[in-house]
């Protein structure tokens, strides 16, 4: 009835868009500011600000000094330096802003995501240890029951070869440790970094994205549209005047169709990626729900067989193997809880941008 | 911001005519993708206008070209006049200049070909994708379909005592597991419509239908016929091609009006003629890799079709089968079970066909591309 229960209370929180925690959190925080700390590409994005900043001063003070007078074409070129150019430099400088922010959030989420490839290949490693210890029970009580003549030498082989490929999973999980340790510890610069199990995550269903709003925060709408606004001024501008072999005019037609266009394939690509970054990040949702569900039923069989095993009912071998399955189910949950951390904080820079 | 008249009536129109004939579920041609293409891709577009800016460009200089024409006469004499650098600015202004904006267009035309066959070969991918994920989904779906059945039948079991638990737990994360796969699937083939979308100019969000088409009928050339054509024609080949001959006429220029031997020119004349070698060791560099990408090109064709010909054998075959199998129910020799079976089975190899179709087309369009081969051309051979 308990495990029901919380069955039922899963699936109500799911239905009512609640989240439920994650257990098995780890010190995330103090990582991900290490991370921002020592990323290179933070660092650039701040500078890149600054240079805009200087080019947008650049272009106020030219801005002041501009002057109309002279032929079309000169008067065109005032109008721009006059009108147009600060206002496309600030643009530059809102979107090199953004693009700071983005640069910390994802070194940010970097290092959330190498701090758990970490936690995750750590686990595999206990799982495929604790698979090592459990194939040489095996093979010892195949051993037994070859000497008492209750088994075949056929019997003791498979043993033995499942008791070889358990080690060599072993070293492979101990090598794919090491990896992720100095993936880490190149990612925020911490000689034995230690991902203590300290705290607890909640999970929630990604709300809905708000795509027009998000769309017009990306740094790439804000500079084409910036653009392209410039672009169509200046076409209005020229067609003063306008005659119909007027070369002019026809050099801002091309050069406005060109910023349209870019302005267009810009809020495109943004529609796009949000919209499968939140997809992504719904179904790891669902990916860490189905996990749940999957350990849960690993949970309980194990215990089933725990009492049967008690009751004589079941041998030594069916126990230990349905202990190396639920260790199994333990590993796909944290790694669903992985993918859904690391998908779901990618989603969320789009709302925090 | 109100939009200007032209550019509203330009994307309009553009748009309007992309969503003709995608409007409604069914069958399409993927030539009807490559005329959206054609019409709205803003890559194509963007590229048309770089064509358009460098003609106006030429025009300008046209006319300043005129206003220099009086001053030809002095050219031999000018470097001494003017001093090496400042002759070498005049002389440009009519010698070199124009050379260099002809080139510009010229590549530029190309890039506009290049820039038409790069979308269409990334769109003949995503549609091979969206065919893909649309029969991963309907395989999905159809485990869905199987779990809800096999949860309901738990159910019923669990109430009347004959099913424990730890079953019912299992088939209900089976059901969410076959759910979860069905979405994932459901996710690429929305992913790969919005591009495939953008690609045509249409709104992202347009739906896009299944598509099938004939394979290619004409017979692939000889392979000697392709490489011979992509070392003629192929874009990196008549760029450097014309860069070389570019460098080459900066050189005369050097050479005609003396300018060579000026102290201020002589660094800059011995650069060219280094520039002059490093372009030639490009254009050997780019034969080199063209020959690989034309060979690997044909390798996949021929591998295409072999998979294409060996499954439409298949398909064949069991169409036989099947149409065997129907008598033998209707005269009660075979089950529903053992008919619907193999009927499913047919479908997923009519599928299967359908894409290796698409796949053996898609390959032999990379070739004419790489190779710069039309269809249809020389003696034919099958692969």
């Amino acid at each position: 009835m308990k495990k029901q229960g919380l069955m039922i209370l899963i699936a109500l929180m799911v239905l009512l868009g609640a989240g439920f925690a994650v257990v098995n959190g780890w010190d995330l925080a103090s990582v991900q500011e290490m991370s921002v700390e020592h990323d290179q590409r933070v660092a650039i994005a701040k500078l890149e600000e600054t240079v805009q900043r200087l080019k947008a001063d650049e272009a106020i003070e030219d801005a002041a000094l501009a002057s109309s007078a002279g032929n079309r074409e000169a008067e065109l070129n005032g109008y721009d330096t006059k009108e147009w150019k600060p206002i496309v430099a600030e643009a530059q400088v809102k979107a090199a802003q953004k693009e700071t922010k983005i640069a910390e959030m994802n070194a940010e989420v970097e290092g959330l995501e190498k701090a758990l490839d970490l936690s995750v290949a750590d686990a595999r490693l206990q799982w495929k240890r604790q698979m090592v210890t459990i194939a040489k029970q095996l093979l010892e009580m195949e051993r037994v029951r070859l000497d008492a003549g209750m088994s075949i030498e056929a019997n003791l082989q498979d043993a033995i070869a499942v008791l070889v490929q358990a080690e060599a999973d072993q070293i492979t999980s101990e090598q794919e440790v090491e990896i992720a340790r100095i993936i880490l510890v190149q990612q925020i610069k911490v000689d034995n970094p230690s991902i203590a199990p300290i705290e607890e995550i909640e999970a929630r269903f990604p709300a809905q994205p708000e795509l027009e709003a998000w769309i017009a925060r990306d740094p790439e709408v804000i500079r084409t549209n910036a653009e392209s606004e410039r672009a169509e001024a200046l076409l209005i501008k020229a067609s003063e005047g306008f005659s119909m072999d007027d070369r002019l005019w026809k050099e801002k037609q091309q050069e406005a169709l060109k910023a349209q266009l870019n302005y267009e394939e810009a809020k495109q690509n943004a529609e796009i990626t949000i919209q499968k970054d939140w997809q992504q990040a719904a179904l790891a949702f669902k990916g860490l729900e189905t996990a749940l569900r999957y350990d849960q039923v690993a949970k309980l069989t194990l215990k089933n067989t725990q009492l049967k095993f008690d009751e004589g009912l079941v041998s030594e071998g069916d126990l230990l193997n349905q202990q190396g399955k639920r260790s199994e189910a333990q590993v796909v949950l944290k790694t669903a809880e992985a993918e859904y951390l690391s998908s779901n904080a990618r989603y969320q820079i789009w709302r925090s941008k | 911001m109100a939009r200007i008249k032209w550019i509203a009536w330009f994307l309009g129109v553009g748009l309007i005519v992309g969503s003709v004939g995608f409007a409604d579920g069914g069958v399409y041609q993927f030539s009807e993708i490559e005329k959206a293409i054609e019409e709205n891709n803003s890559q194509i577009l963007r590229q048309i206008a770089d064509t358009e800016l460098l003609r106006l460009q030429q025009e300008s200089l046209d006319e300043q070209k005129e206003t220099m024409e009086p001053l030809r006469p002095l050219f031999g004499s000018i470097s001494s006049l003017l001093g090496g650098e400042s002759a070498l600015q005049l002389i440009s202004l009519t010698e070199y200049l124009p050379a260099q904006l002809d080139m510009g267009i010229k590549l530029s035309e190309l890039g506009e070909k290049l820039a038409r066959n790069s979308v269409v070969l990334g769109a003949r991918q995503l549609v091979i994708g969206i065919m893909q994920s649309q029969q991963a989904s309907r395989r999905a779906s159809e485990n869905v379909e199987n779990q809800q059945e096999n949860l309901k039948r738990i159910l019923l079991s669990v109430e009347k005592g004959l099913a424990t638990e730890t079953e019912r737990l299992t088939a209900q994360a089976d059901l969410a597991d076959a759910k979860l796969t069905l979405e994932r699937f459901e996710m690429d083939r929305k992913d790969y419509t919005r591009r495939l979308n953008q690609l045509m100019g249409k709104p992202v969000e347009a739906e896009f239908h299944f598509l099938r088409e004939a394979p290619m009928e004409a017979s692939l050339l000889e392979e000697s016929t392709y490489l011979r054509a992509a070392q003629l024609q192929r874009f990196e080949i008549i760029q450097l091609q014309e860069a070389l001959a570019l460098k080459d006429q900066e050189i005369v220029l050097y050479e005609t009006y003396g300018l060579r031997d000026d102290a201020s020119l002589r660094k800059t004349y011995q650069r060219l003629e280094v520039e002059r070698e490093q372009i030639t060791l490009q254009l050997a560099e780019a034969k080199d890799e063209i020959t690989v990408e034309v060979k690997t090109a044909y390798r996949q064709v021929v591998i295409a079709n072999q998979q294409r010909i060996a499954l439409t054998a298949n398909r064949d075959a069991k169409r036989i089968l099947l149409s065997n199998l129907k008598k033998q129910r209707q005269e009660g020799f075979v089950s529903d079970a053992i008919f619907d079976g193999t009927e499913n089975g047919l479908k997923e190899l009519e599928e299967g066909v359908d894409l290796l179709i698409l796949q053996y087309n898609t390959a032999r369009m990379a070739l004419e591309f790489t190779s710069q081969v039309g269809s249809g051309m020389g003696s034919g051979v099958t692969p």
